[in-house]
């Protein structure tokens, strides 16, 4: 028996365990039999270990290089650095999605393995939707996407893995959008339990908070370092394109984030219950949305992903759990009337409402914009009217704005009602610090006013959360006479889910300081430069030094060209810098490899355009201030995000009541 | 005033003030997704830029690294279209590739600016059968 039947019958084998576990566990849930839902939890153990073992046959196909295999045919070839056959496993669809069934049933595998506690009730529910999931992967990779097809004639060598797939960052990004994917499937699961069995209280959203921050932040890490990716191999000096491949990934975070607001503000006030729920479930579809939009072919899209039937399964499986998520709502419709009452509109709840309300629009515009094209299109080929990355901007931009706002003045308003006076009182000093922001930048910077007013609110919201934090800390120290370092770390302790918050907030602040410098303040510069010549970018100046075809790598396929320039500000030399362009034989094509010269103000990053043989070579120079906020924020929100979800020690689930109490008032 | 209508109508005027934020930007900032038959049709009164996209025309690129100008043809079943783009050419551009360009029609000079220019990126690299 050859590798691949091994994967294949693997694959078969957790399609059959699948089936199992989504049928016993909805006779044993529906008719109260614990050992046929005892034997689904058996049965998604083994879909874990034989996802399992599928993957690992795949890889050893890839390292083996059996070329007798498709997928390892087209994605690798013998001259393949060997660390690339990971990343080949999830660059064509058939491995991207075998990814995804393995990582839903180690997740799944991971939630079973746990006693029930809380979700007692409502675990079998949850396994039904878990492993129905795991089936439609099962039954799309076993006949619509086999990784494990074999070729007509076995070919001497492979297709191998595109040049520009071919970096670190492309090792990670798939596997880390696909873990979130899969994470997301939980709540959603979870969701769907609760309303099946009628358990709509905030007690769902308790118990799968973990689950749902791991998704959150897993997505949110996932499309940073996406645009990481891009900007290091793409040489366009750019991050974030609003290409629909992108956009696919963005709209379940927008919804996400709407979701866990929506969470909070259902935990501590019990209200908006079935919106909550089903921003759950919606962010959990449009993960399968975004495989739908690459790989039906309904969209234009600079990524030129293969055609497939596969889009009508994925549409099919979205609109099965469309339908059965509205028709259990209805159903549910009087235990969905939470008992939480509104109060005024000066509100903390009313802030949640609008942040919820911003998100959406926002995730609602991105989808448009990405549909725009087959929407306007009159003759089905496509063809019609395409959203603009400015069109992107002009509304991403005051969305956001507003919800950065909304970041701020949160904090400060207060649950049921806020008047006025106490309003002014805790918002005063935050207005001073963005007034002494904007009015240096207006009087000296020759700045568009829209970033004046962006970075003035950014100081604003920063100055509230850095006040919010220190006021805990201050008012420990103060209290019980603990010194800077106690006093924080009692605080944070004490209320993690706060300070991981305001953590993550202040990180999303970064990010967006990151963006606006980037897109605002960008400089480029196109030019050709003989030996010896030199050009002023910035306060840069680059001299041009020499060209070396430095090596020839991969058994002949690629060819190492690269240009020296000497970096200089004034007359100190700071460094010596070597930007790439590489010529690949299997595509007949070069690629390059940027420069970059990284740190807090900006970011220098010389692209290597283009050479001529009389030694002429053209150079593309970006300088991109903040840039590197972008991925500093990232680093703070997770470690933000892991604050917010460690454990307390005092049993799983976090009473809601801890994030409520006032900062270090008890010793 | 009940607190379910003032949380309404606060949630309608939030509503009412997003959706038009959106459709003002959809309003300005679109271009034309058009086959090359379409675009040679244009007249020199363009007010949007338009997309194509076409497979590149073999042998038909040239690029001149002294002032950065890069030339080449696309062709899809309606025609061909001669190309300039002015910047550094991009990665992959190579002979029947697809590309994507963005700008506007010159039917004076009878051939298309790009402001933009994207090669289709294999994201799955496929060999062509």
């Amino acid at each position: 028996m050859a590798l691949s039947d091994i994967g294949y019958g693997a694959l078969l084998l957790t399609l059959a365990a699948a089936v199992w576990a989504t049928v016993a566990s909805a006779l044993g849930a529906w008719h109260r039999r614990p050992e046929l839902v005892t034997s689904a939890r058996n049965a998604l153990l083994v879909t874990a270990a034989l996802s399992t073992l599928s993957a690992v046959v795949l890889f050893m196909l890839l390292t083996s290089r059996d070329f007798s295999v498709r997928y390892v045919y087209e994605h690798v070839s013998t001259y393949l650095k060997p660390a690339y056959v990971l990343s080949a496993f999830w660059a064509g669809m058939e491995g991207s999605q075998l990814l995804w069934l393995w990582m839903l049933a180690l997740f799944t595998g991971v939630l079973v393995l746990a006693k029930p506690t809380w979700d007692r009730e409502l675990r079998p529910y949850a396994m039904v939707v878990l492993a129905f999931t795991q089936t439609f992967f099962a039954v799309l990779l076993i006949w619509i996407s086999n990784p494990f097809e074999l070729m007509a004639t076995v070919p001497a060598e492979g297709v191998s893995l595109n040049p520009l797939l071919q970096n670190f960052w492309m090792i990670v990004h798939p596997p880390i959008v696909f873990a979130s994917y899969a994470l997301w499937t939980i709540p959603a699961a979870y969701a769907l339990a609760a309303l099946v069995t009628g358990k709509v209280d905030a007690t769902w959203l308790r118990g799968t908070r973990r689950w749902t921050l791991a998704a959150w932040i897993t997505l949110g890490i996932g499309i940073l370092v996406g645009g990481w990716w891009a900007y290091l191999e793409l040489g366009w000096g750019g991050y974030w394109g609003w290409d629909p491949v992108e956009n696919s990934s963005f709209i379940p975070w927008l919804v996400g984030t709407a979701f866990v607001h929506s969470a909070i503000l259902q935990e501590r006030r019990d209200m908006f219950r079935a919106w909550t729920l089903l921003l759950g479930v919606v962010t959990f579809v449009l993960t399968i949305f975004a495989t739908f939009v690459t790989r039906s072919g309904l969209i234009q899209s600079v990524h030129a992903f293969a055609k497939s039937p596969i889009g009508y399964y994925y549409l099919g499986f979205m609109l099965l759990v469309l339908a059965g998520t509205a028709g259990l709502v209805l159903a549910r419709n009087r235990e969905l009337e939470g008992s939480g009452e509104l109060g005024d509109l000066f509100s903390r709840e009313f802030v949640f409402v609008v942040s919820n309300l911003l998100l959406l629009g926002s995730a609602a515009a991105v989808l448009l914009g990405t549909l725009w094209p087959t929407l306007t299109g009159s003759d089905g080929q496509g063809l019609g009217t395409g959203l603009s990355k400015e069109g992107y901007n002009r509304f991403m931009g005051p969305l956001s704005f507003l919800l950065v706002l909304l970041v701020g003045l949160c904090p400060l308003v207060e649950w049921r009602k806020t008047t006025l006076a106490r309003f002014a009182r805790s918002v005063w000093v935050q207005v001073v610090v963005a007034m002494l922001i904007a009015i240096p930048l207006l009087v000296y910077g020759p700045w568009q006013p829209w970033a004046v007013v962006a970075f003035s609110v950014a100081a604003f919201v920063v100055a509230t959360i850095l006040l919010q934090m220190g006021m805990g800390v201050a008012a420990r120290m103060r209290s019980a006479g603990e010194n800077l370092f106690v006093a924080t770390s009692r605080a944070v302790g004490n209320n993690r889910r706060r300070y991981g918050a305001q953590l993550i907030h202040l990180a999303t602040l970064l990010i967006v300081i990151g963006i606006i410098g980037s897109q605002a303040f960008q400089e480029e510069r196109q030019v050709a430069l003989a030996k010896g010549e030199s050009v002023e970018v910035g306060r840069y100046r680059l001299v041009y030094t020499d060209l070396t075809y430095q090596s020839v790598e991969e058994g002949g396929n690629k060819v190492r060209t690269e240009a020296v320039l000497d970096v200089y500000r004034g007359d100190r030399k700071l460094a010596t810098v070597t930007p790439e362009r590489n010529q690949y034989q299997n595509v007949q094509g070069s690629v390059t490899e940027v420069a970059l010269r990284s740190n807090l103000m900006e970011d220098l990053y010389i692209v290597l355009a283009s050479m001529d043989p009389d030694g002429l070579t053209a150079f593309a120079v970006y300088i991109t201030p903040l840039v590197v906020w972008l991925w500093i924020g990232g680093l703070v929100m997770i470690i933000g995000t892991l604050i917010a979800a460690w454990p307390t020690g005092r049993g799983a689930a976090v009473p809601a009541r801890l994030a409520v109490q006032p900062t270090g008032v008890k010793a | 005033m009940s607190s379910k209508m003032k949380f309404l109508i606060g949630g309608v005027v939030v509503v009412a003030v997003i959706g038009a934020l959106i459709a003002t930007s959809f309003g300005g900032s679109t271009s034309d997704y058009l086959t090359i038959a379409q675009v040679k049709a244009l007249g020199p009164e363009q007010t949007r830029e338009s997309r194509v996209a076409g497979e590149i025309v073999p042998d038909s690129v040239n690029w001149s690294t002294r002032d950065l100008h890069l030339t080449f043809q696309i062709k899809d079943q309606s025609g061909t279209l001669p190309i300039s783009y002015r910047g550094p050419k991009p990665d992959m551009l190579v002979d029947a590739v697809e590309a994507v360009v963005i700008g506007t029609y010159d039917p004076a000079a009878q051939q298309f600016n790009a402001e933009e220019l994207l090669m289709k990126c294999p994201s799955k690299y496929e060999e062509k059968n």
